[in-house]
Formats: structure tokens, sequence, C-alpha cells
């Protein structure tokens, strides 16, 4: 019904009404003349119904015969919508401009998107399938995804596989990622293992070579800790690169003043401009500095599929430089957020065993800390070959 | 008068047994009206010849060799096309006359 409904839709059909006369007569000669009636009513003698707009023509006529008098109550369908606006062309082309753009993008990727990747980033996988045909606004039943999968895969080193499905207008790059080889340490240059602090050694584990200190010594920047001459058990000396840790107990000191005005770079001005996007086509509104934007790109997103309309928004920030003064709690403030940032920055990878923190109430902090750490460092050997006379 | 219908009569009893052996629907081989109904809501009617009476009540059709003469209330003719016509509404009685 829904169909035939469309269809009477399409052709155009009135709905008349018809008063007097006989109305048995008048349906008798319409079904005589195929006039196709539906929707027929009586009601206290007036028959009102559909006819299609051929038929219409033909019941004048029939309503002679039967003296009845008919009346169009209103005109339904296409053909008089059409006629009623046909002086709107601007409707006409609208409606030709929305059925060719559906024809034309249902064809076309709307979004291409990655998944199954950590380390390697989204936005270096689309470059290459960008460079490779698979972007915004591409044919999706041209593409060749056989090669072009081959082609990417070449391409992208730190995959070990991927596959593209493209399903309607969505394309989907599923990725898997490759794992690295450990570098195998070839360096066999003969070196020592020398303090690069002063402390007190609390472990010392060689490795390769032989320790020359024991846990307990106070050692200076410079001393010796695992020595690369190694002696064999027929007394003969060979030299090879010292490996190992030692763990030291040293101390160090941190000192920070915070001024009483503080350096700042202010934004002074804030400048928006936006950009439509269109698959791969991109139209700024304005003149847009690349340099000192920072991009959000807004999609329109409706039961997961991407369209390929979206803006972005380009916000330019300018700075100025400004000394801002500061009360003396602020300063303080300051001055140990300052301070904590220094400390984690130097001791993030030390242990520290005791500390001691002082502030003068002027924004300056000073600490003592004493921590465990590693101070082993490498250090190659100076190995001289001479030349020995035959006997 | 009395000749004819007789003749009449044998030669109908001639045709249903015919269709009956046959197994042919007994509606195309003797012209009767096709009729079928949904509940008492709906009724096509096949083999519709013209309409004797229409009102909101009563709808007469002439089937040829009978009237049927459907009764109920909101009745309408939903369609008519050639010999088809649906009918709508909320059917009481169906009588059918000769």
């Amino acid at each position: 019904m829904l169909f035939v409904n469309f269809v009477r839709f399409i052709l155009g059909y009135v709905r008349f009404t018809a008063r007097g006369g006989f109305p048995e007569r008048f349906l008798n000669l319409c079904r005589l003349n195929k006039i196709i009636l539906w929707n027929l009513r009586n009601t206290n003698g007036v028959i009102s119904a559909c006819t299609d707009c051929a038929s219409y023509k033909k019941i004048r006529s029939v309503s002679r015969k039967s003296g009845m008098k008919v009346r169009i109550k209103r005109k339904h369908g296409l053909p008089f919508f059409l006629n009623k606006h046909k002086r709107r062309v601007g409707i006409l082309v609208g409606g030709f401009l929305c059925a060719s753009l559906l024809l034309i993008l249902s064809t076309r990727i709307w979004s291409v998107d990655v998944i199954g990747n950590n380390n390697v980033p989204s936005e270096r996988i689309l470059g290459v399938f960008e460079e490779l045909g698979i972007r915004k606004g591409a044919s999706a039943k041209r593409t060749d995804i056989k090669t072009t999968e081959l082609a990417a895969l070449e391409k992208l080193d730190e995959l070990s596989w991927l596959n593209i499905n493209i399903s309607g207008s969505k394309a989907v790059i599923e990725v898997r990622e490759a794992v690295e080889s450990p570098e195998i340490e070839n360096d066999d240059t003969p070196a020592d293992i020398v303090a690069a602090r002063d402390g007190i050694i609390t472990i010392i584990r060689p490795f390769n070579g032989t320790a020359e200190q024991e846990a307990g010594n106070a050692v200076v920047k410079g001393d010796l800790l695992i020595s690369g001459i190694k002696e064999n058990g027929d007394l003969t000396v060979s030299f090879c690169k010292a490996k190992g840790y030692v763990v030291a107990k040293t101390s160090r000191s941190m000192n920070y003043s915070q001024p009483q005005k503080l350096n700042a770079r202010k934004p002074a001005r804030i400048k928006k401009r936006y950009i439509i996007n269109f698959l791969s086509f991109n139209i700024p509104l304005g003149v847009i500095n690349r340099e000192n934007s920072s991009f959000e790109k807004s999609e329109i997103v409706i039961n997961g599929v991407t369209l390929p309309f979206g803006i972005t928004e380009c916000t330019e920030l300018f700075f100025e430089e400004a000394q801002i003064p500061l009360s003396p709690e602020k300063q303080n403030a300051v001055g140990f957020m300052r301070f904590a940032d220094m400390c984690a920055e130097e001791f993030r990878y030390l242990e520290v065993s005791e500390s001691k923190v002082t502030a003068d109430g002027k924004g300056g902090f000073s600490g003592e800390f004493e921590c465990l750490e590693n101070i082993g460092k490498e250090h190659p050997m100076q190995i001289e070959q001479t030349k020995t006379a035959d006997p | 008068m009395r000749k004819r219908n007789c003749r009449e009569n044998r030669g109908e009893r001639i045709i249903n047994s015919i269709s009956q052996n046959l197994d042919l629907p007994t509606d195309t081989v003797s012209g009767y009206a096709h009729i079928e109904m949904s509940g008492n809501r709906e009724v096509i009617v096949e083999g519709c010849r013209g309409v004797l009476e229409y009102s909101e009540k009563t709808i007469a059709l002439n089937t040829g060799k009978l009237t049927v003469k459907l009764c109920g209330c909101d009745m309408t003719i939903i369609s008519m096309q050639g010999s088809q016509a649906i009918i709508k509404g909320i059917i009481t009685c169906v009588e059918f006359c000769n």
C-alpha cells in the first residue's frame, strides 16, 4: 500500500466531492468509463473520493449523466507541487545539486581511521596512505587495496602487518606494530669504570673486570672502581671492557631564590580563524598564520559515521613579556614550586636517603640531600702497543 | 417459464459437476462472484458488475447471478477498479439475493 501511495503521489491525484443526483449511477458510470476511484465515502448523500488527474477529466460527462455536481476539494502529488513552485528555480537547482552531491559522495571515502597502533603515530600512517591514494575524497571503488597494502608495508618498517577495510564511505586501516630486535653491544674497547662523584661505596657489583674498591671505602671523583685488566689463570693479564655498577652514598646541595618580580609571557591578544573542511579540501576563511597557531578540528559524527564536512578552529596567540610583582606569600609559593621542580629533575634517577630543606621567607630555598646513586662512569684505557725485538 | 428454469438448473448442475470433477474453482466456471472477507472489517468482491445501493450503512453490489448486500456502519468503498471492489467498515450482515 505504501508503494501504491508513493506512485499515486508521483503521478498526482485529486480529492473531489459529488453531491445531488444518483450516487449509485455515478459509481456505475465511473466503472464503465474505467475511472479509478479510491477512498470513496458517502456522508449524508455527499460522495467524496479520490481519482487520478487523467480520470478526473473524464468525470465531468459522468457527473452530467448522473445529475451530480462535482467539485475539487484538494489536489495532491508531485505534478501539482511542481506546478505551484515552477517559478522558484532555486528549489529545482537545490534539489538537483543535492541529488548529484549524494550520488558523488556515496562513491567517495569520507573518513580514514587507524586502529591498532601504540608507538607509531597515526599521522605518519595516514601520511603514507595519503601518498598512496587512500585519503578523504578518494574513490572507494577504484582503490587497489592489495597493491596499496604491500606498498604501505614497504614504506612503514615499524609495522609487521596491515589491512585496509573499506565499508561504505569509511576506510579503517588496521595495523600491527613490529617488535624491534634489541641492539647487541659489540664494543670491546678496553675501559675502566671510575667514580663520577665523591662518595662512600655501599654496593659494588663487577660483571666484567676486577673490583678495585670495597663497600665502605670513600672515593673521590676519578678514582678507579672496576679495572678493565683481568688476571688469567696462567698469571698473564688481558684487557677487557669493565662492566658493573657501584652504588655510593653521595651528598648534594640545591639552592633557588625567587626574585620579587616574575618574568612571564602574558597572552596579549587572541585571534581566531576558521577553515571549512570538505573531504580533502580546506577552505580558509581569512588569512591564517600556520606557525604560531593551534588547530582544533571538529567533525560531525552521526551513528558512528564521520561526515565529510567539518570545521577547524585556528587560534593564534600573541604574547608579550611582562614582569609581574609578587606578594611575599606568592613569592614563597612560586619559589617553592620552582625549587621542587629543580629537585625532581635532579633526583629523577637517584634515591634520596636524607634531606634537609631551609627557607629564608623571601622566596629563597636551600637543601642538603644525601643520596644513593650509581657513581660508576666508563673511562677508556690508554693502551700503547710497543714493538718488541725478536730474540 | 418453468421449463426454462428447469433447463437453466440442469445446465448449472452440469457445470457444477464438471467443475467438481476437474477440481476447478466454482466462481470462475459458474460465474459467481469471488468474495473474500477479513474479519468483519474488509470485504473484497471480485466480479462486481455495478453498485445498486450506496450509503454509510448499506452497500449493495450487483455480481451477475446474485446481489450481495453488506450492512453495517462506516461503510466505505476503498477502491473500485474494473470488476473488483474493496469495501471497508464494520460489517454486521451479508445478504445474498437473486
